[in-house]
């Protein structure tokens, strides 16, 4: 068996025998986190395969369970599978590929001042005709010298062109115009360089296996590294519990990330020379992924990318949330993310 | 820089096209928008144009995707040519 390391199968790796290999390449979500609530068409929403390649996945062991008429799947475990497919078409290994092209760019790329219109739509996995309320978090641009504009929710049924979210339909919506601008920073604490290096290497080693989780895994980084699984959210929380234990002021942040493609993305800072430095080693992660060089993984220790707009938005919760009758319930999002010609002063 | 001559580079985009939103290729206008052709949507824009790199061995930059709205638009920018605005095209392999 492949020794997984959270790299997707190599290119050229097509067809069902990719698919069928990345099945036994990731880390299952843990039974006691499984979640059977994702249906077929939307897991094929996100795997972007065929009718018949999830029929052989099933057989080949691709949990699901079937109520009535529907089959019903965890949803992480299809986020997995694609991203490990190989495919090159599958929602995530697209949004990894498009999002990170910029690292290999000239550096004066990764700080210069960008805008972009952003809209960020929810849906509902239980009821795609749901009336129960939406909240989404507001930016909070200007803490990285940006700025934004026009934020609105819209809560109700959205006019979103015919795109869906993972197959459902959009409920509402959050919009804004914003002002991005990176910064160089470079952290100089020993401490907090060698933990951003050794979660680094443990991704890239597959140590810790990076990958999609559910929100109570991902929320519990102990739970998370036990289980030899990362992504932004436990690598963040991580982090931030490291540093803090060796008496340094740190947070994890929420927001999104900006490109062709939008993202939700999670970051920790650190407070060092008066100022908040991004700790970021999945960036660095992701970009290393698309062919980026040490400079660029030397940047994702201390300094803002002009592709991150911080949300104001506690670590633990999402930036879309939905609840039913008041207690909280699953989403789907995704972010659209439209870049501007003319930037606002 | 790929060797694809100039007149396959318009001929794979509306072959692209057709194979992933199901159009007939001489039914897209040159000067069509993308995002408003039928069944478009941002992962689709993007399958099409990953797999248009892969065949013409390119790598659009973030200045060249963020340019392209029209079908003539991402025929330039694979041909890494400016677009309208200038902007450059592909970076390489």
């Amino acid at each position: 068996m492949t020794r997984p390391t959270g790299a997707p199968a190599p290119a050229g790796a097509r067809g069902a025998d990719g698919w069928l290999d990345a099945l036994h390449r990731i880390v299952p979500t843990p039974d006691r986190y499984l979640r059977f609530d994702t249906d077929r068409d939307s897991a094929l929403a996100v795997m972007r395969c065929s009718p018949e390649v999830l029929d052989r996945l099933m057989e080949a062991g691709l949990r699901h369970r079937t109520e009535g008429d529907r089959v019903l799947f965890d949803d992480s475990d299809i986020r997995n599978v694609a991203a490990a497919s190989g495919s090159g078409g599958s929602v995530l290994e697209l949004v990894q590929r498009y999002l990170f092209r910029f690292a290999v760019s000239d550096p004066s790329e990764w700080t210069d001042a960008r805008a972009w219109a952003i809209r960020n739509l929810g849906a509902c996995p239980d009821d795609p005709g749901c009336r129960e309320p939406w909240q989404f978090a507001p930016l909070a641009a200007g803490d990285f010298a940006g700025r934004s504009w026009d934020e609105r929710v819209t809560d109700g049924p959205v006019d979103a062109r015919g795109a869906t979210v993972d197959g459902h339909p959009p409920l509402a919506e959050f919009t804004a115009t914003v002002r991005t601008v990176g910064a160089v920073r470079r952290v100089r604490d020993p401490l907090v360089r060698d933990a951003f290096h050794t979660s680094l290497q443990e991704m890239r080693t597959g140590r810790m296996y990076y990958q999609a989780m559910p929100t109570e895994l991902r929320n519990d980084p102990e739970a998370a590294r036990a289980n030899g699984t990362a992504n932004c959210i436990s690598v963040s929380l991580h982090l931030e519990r490291v540093f803090t234990d060796a008496g340094l002021e740190a947070r994890t942040r929420k927001g999104y990330l900006m490109g062709i493609l939008g993202s939700d993305h999670s970051w920790v800072e650190v407070r060092e020379d008066g100022e908040w430095k991004v700790v970021d080693p999945v960036f660095a992660l992701l970009g290393l992924r698309q062919g980026a060089s040490e400079e660029f993984v030397e940047f994702c220790l201390g300094s803002v990318p002009n592709r991150l707009v911080p949300c104001d938005c506690p670590a633990d919760l999402e930036t879309v949330r939905h609840t039913h009758q008041q207690s909280p319930a699953p989403t789907r999002n995704v972010v659209l993310v439209n870049p501007l010609k003319e930037i606002p002063s | 820089m790929g060797t694809t001559a100039p007149a396959d580079v318009t001929a794979s985009v509306l072959d692209a096209l057709a194979a992933e939103l199901g159009v007939a290729p001489d039914t897209v206008a040159p000067d069509a928008e993308l995002s408003t052709l039928p069944g478009m949507e941002s992962v689709k824009l993007l399958r099409i144009v990953s797999a248009l790199e892969e065949t013409h061995g390119v790598a659009l930059d973030d200045d060249a995707l963020f340019s392209i709205e029209t079908v003539d638009d991402l025929v330039r920018a694979l041909r890494g040519e400016p677009a309208a605005d200038g902007t450059a095209g592909e970076s390489g392999t």
